[in-house]
């Protein structure tokens, strides 16, 4: 994707002007804490993403990006806070500038905001995962199963994919819940369809025999199939009679039977049973409050308990024990789990009678319509209060909450006595009715039936395209299931070999055989790793924190190949290994320079030493890497860069404060010192602490340059370099003046020139202190190259005292 | 110094993408009409519109409407 040559951060956090030149290199920022590290992380996270993770997301409160991503002193100037970034994208070979304010931190100034660059630059964006903290690494390693499923799965962008299969089962699910009461209107339309044609079994011999005998009877010419096309009423002879004329006598009765055994049904004693059963099941699920709250409840704890963490409730600040508050929750939402079963299972025991209700309506609805062609008035009004009752109550009763609201339902279901009396009025109405002549029945007879055909093809029709739907939904859902937990189950596989692997490396001292598993199920990730054969554990069960961040790291850059393949060119990692041991830190410098080439990391630590470990491995190079003293809120972070110091120091020496110039000059001397000592490989006496003072390296220094200035004298006697010799000794003598200059030699014969001195000197007296041991440093210093001599190889024997560019390059080694 | 396999990975696409490539293939493979794959590729990978409608449009086509 990309590398960063450079970034320029103004008025942005804790930082007011500060430009580092990364040149696209591995990169350190060393420095004490509190010091502005973090703030150059957020700066380049800000110029890449537009966004600060720091400053949004959980438990962020009312701090935003916004209000506090400028300095305090310009927090109501948001324009002034800005941050530029030179990047190369090595796959498009193109340099690009972007610079963003936090004004409006989603319009960035691209430069040049070609489509390709906008394309890569907005791949960046969404992997925001560049940028991790020690705080987020760690949470990979220690989370709970679930926690850390969210928390991989946001790195892997795994949501789109869960969103997907939810979506899609939320689809096939509804598909399925259609087809139900449609194969229910099927069953329905085919029963009154049988009854119309007198029939037993709906075959088409069946029909075309029932209707042949019908239409023979009217002189119409015998179907021999009977296609989509076909109407039984083909050829009746005109006016068509769309309807019957009257009410159609042998239909009625029939109709009329039907609806009287469905309303026996509805009050025989099995009926009952069932309605009596499930009045006793809703009673014991009313004692349950859960019940009610139901699925909206369980939403809320399973949403809710995603936000336990921390020691206390955030609204009330009381403190609570995570532990225990989890396990709590989580038994709140397995009881709802467990009541959502029960609920289910009562919705089981009322499909027989819900379908016995719309039968009974649609019996009724039935009569209603004949009675329409009765000539005579006939009101059914019992009869249609009834339908629609039976209706309404099955469509109340397909969900049991409220459950209150259900057993009443159910207790209070009843015939009511006019829909009986509707039913009999109607009934005797038909018996009275004439019998129809043989061509007027036989008229009547095909009318109905081919209208109940109708609907009957209608329906089946509209069944198989219900099913058709849920079929294609579910299979969709099926291959989409299987098709991504083969994916994922494979890629966990490989991130959990690669992560073993890393691991590995690591720790290959004592942990060669580790292995690690990674374990997806419903929604929970489990992490076991192997703890020295012994068994598989929770990696903060017995691996030390050191170990912890090891893992935390190994299983980032595992995902991250695995998210971002060759695309993985750029990462900031902000003190991710704070307790890994120098050992480890070597090692992870290796990992990082072999496995990872191709990608510039830019390290923060607030430890000297583990800056020297990335220098000596050849992770860094010796100018990549920026050391801040101190911070401070108008300044923000202050390098030990040489100019810089000098320059300070003159100007408290003009304000006349001895205290804060002889301070600094103290402090920067002992950095200098300890750089010194560690490139100069100067015999220091040991400290377990490494704890040393100024007067404890320096002198070692100076002392080492001495004897570096006499092997170098030496080596050039045995080349017989002549030209060479009167160089060093120049070089020596102008060494020695300055080092008598500094009185440095003194310091342990004289008290009133130690350093612990200088605060107590007027202007006069301190001036020429500073002035000589600026000059005295400038003797280790290259003047082309700015850095310090050091001595090659940095172990072993010594071969050369050199600086970076090569201009000092000073032979130690003799004619053999 | 210990070597370490390098894993075998798809360097171009995100893992969403490159699932939603593999089940448009697996359902290809099923039999699903070519209607229903050009559907659900603009939906998941073009317009990446991952919504309950867009999702049913997409596989029940104008029958969604029904």
């Amino acid at each position: 994707m990309i590398r960063v040559d450079s970034i320029n951060i103004k008025e942005f956090r804790g930082i007011r002007d500060l430009t580092l030149n990364l040149k696209g290199k591995n990169f350190a920022i060393c420095g004490p804490n509190g010091t502005g590290k973090s703030g150059v992380v957020d700066a380049l996270e800000f110029a890449l993403t537009g966004s600060i993770s720091r400053l949004s997301g959980e438990g962020k409160g009312e701090v935003s990006l916004k209000a506090h991503g400028p300095h305090v002193d310009q927090r109501n100037d948001p324009d002034k806070a800005r941050v530029k970034v030179q990047i190369t994208i090595p796959s498009l070979n193109k340099a690009v500038t972007i610079e963003r304010s936090v004004k409006t931190p989603t319009a960035p100034v691209i430069t040049p905001s070609d489509p390709d660059v906008l394309n890569v630059l907005q791949h960046v964006k969404v992997h925001p995962e560049i940028v991790l903290s020690r705080r987020e690494l760690i949470r990979y390693v220690l989370a709970t199963p679930g926690e850390r499923a969210q928390e991989v799965q946001a790195l892997l962008h795994l949501d789109r994919v869960e969103q997907v299969r939810s979506t899609l089962l939320k689809i096939a699910n509804s598909c399925d819940k259609q087809v139900i009461p449609q194969a229910s209107a099927v069953t329905q339309a085919r029963d009154n369809l049988m009854r119309a044609l007198g029939i037993a079994e709906l075959t088409t011999a069946g029909i075309l025999e029932a209707s042949n005998a019908q239409r023979a009877l009217l002189g119409l010419a015998a179907f021999t199939e009977l296609s989509e096309s076909v109407s039984l009423k083909d050829g009746m002879s005109l006016p068509e009679v769309s309807h019957p004329s009257g009410v159609p006598k042998v239909q009625a009765l029939a109709d009329i039977r039907v609806a009287h055994e469905f309303l026996k049904e509805l009050g025989n004693t099995s009926t009952q049973a069932i309605v009596s059963e499930v009045v006793a099941d809703l009673r014991a699920l009313a004692d349950d409050s859960a019940v009610e709250a139901g699925v909206k409840l369980e939403s809320f704890y399973t949403m809710g308990i995603g936000f336990v963490e921390g020691g206390s409730c955030p609204f009330c600040d009381d403190k609570w024990d995570l532990v225990e508050l989890r396990q709590h929750v989580q038994g709140k939402i397995d009881h709802l789990k467990a009541v959502t079963e029960k609920r289910k299972a009562i919705e089981d025991k009322l499909v027989p009678l819900i379908s016995l209700l719309r039968d009974t309506a649609s019996s009724q609805d039935r009569l209603i319509r004949l009675a329409q062609f009765s000539r005579a008035p006939l009101v059914m009004v019992g009869a249609s209060n009834f339908s629609t009752y039976c209706k309404e109550v099955a469509e109340r009763l397909t969900t049991i909450l409220p459950l209150a609201s259900a057993i009443e339902l159910l207790l209070d279901l009843s015939i009511p006595d006019d829909a009986i009396s509707a039913i009999s009025s109607f009934e005797a109405l038909v018996s009275a009715l004439p019998e129809p002549n043989t061509q007027q029945g036989a008229r009547e007879w095909l009318t109905i039936a081919q209208e109940r055909l109708q609907v009957w093809r209608e329906s089946v029709r509209l069944h198989e395209v219900l099913k058709e739907r849920a079929e294609n939904a579910r299979r969709t859902y099926n291959v989409y299931v299987t098709t991504s937990d083969n994916m994922l189950t494979g890629l966990y596989v490989d991130v959990e070999r690669d992560f073993s692997n890393l691991y590995r490396f690591t720790n290959r001292d004592d942990e060669d055989n580790f292995n690690a598993k990674i374990v997806p199920s419903m929604g929970k990730l489990g992490f076991d790793v192997d703890f020295y054969g012994r068994g598989f554990f929770p990696p903060g069960a017995y691996h030390s924190e050191g170990h912890q961040d090891s893992m935390g790291l190994c299983l980032y850059l595992a995902l991250m190949r695995h998210t971002q393949g060759t695309g993985f060119t750029f990462a900031v990692l902000d003190d991710v290994l704070m307790s890994v041991d120098a050992g480890h830190r070597r090692e992870v410098c290796t990992l990082l320079k072999s496995e990872f080439p191709d990608t510039q990391f830019v390290l923060t630590t607030h430890d000297q030493v583990w800056l020297r470990h990335m220098k000596t491995e050849g992770f860094l190079s010796n100018r990549s890497a920026v050391l801040f003293r101190n911070w401070c809120v108008d300044l923000g972070p202050a390098q030990w860069e040489d100019k810089d110091v000098w320059v300070e120091i003159d100007g408290h020496l003009e304000n006349n404060d001895i205290r804060a110039a002889a301070a600094l000059l103290r402090h920067y001397l002992e950095y200098v010192s300890a750089e010194l000592c560690h490139r100069l490989r100067a015999p220091v006496e040991f400290r377990g602490d490494a704890q040393y003072q100024l007067g404890e390296l320096l002198p070692q220094a100076i002392a080492q340059i001495r004897t570096l200035l006499k092997r170098a004298n030496e080596a050039a006697s045995s080349w017989n370099q002549q030209e060479v010799l009167e160089k060093l000794s120049e070089r020596k003598s102008t060494f020695d003046d300055l080092v008598k200059a500094s009185q440095t030699d003194s310091w342990q014969v004289n008290t009133a020139v130690h350093y612990n001195s200088w605060d107590s000197l007027g202007e006069e007296d301190f001036a020429p202190v500073a002035k000589a041991y600026r000059e005295l440093l400038n003797c280790f210093i290259c003047l082309e190259c700015g850095e310090f001599l050091r001595v090659l190889p940095d172990r072993e024997t010594a071969e050369s005292l050199r600086c970076d560019c090569g201009i000092i390059n000073i032979n130690l080694k003799k004619k053999p | 110094m210990a070597v370490i396999p390098s894993p075998e990975i798809d360097e171009t696409q995100d893992i969403p993408t490159q699932v939603f490539e593999r089940f448009l293939s697996e359902m290809e493979s099923a039999g699903a009409s070519s209607e229903i794959i050009v559907r659900l590729r603009k939906t998941l990978l073009v317009d990446q519109v991952y919504t309950e409608i867009a999702l049913k449009a997409a596989i029940l086509g104008e029958e969604a409407l029904l």
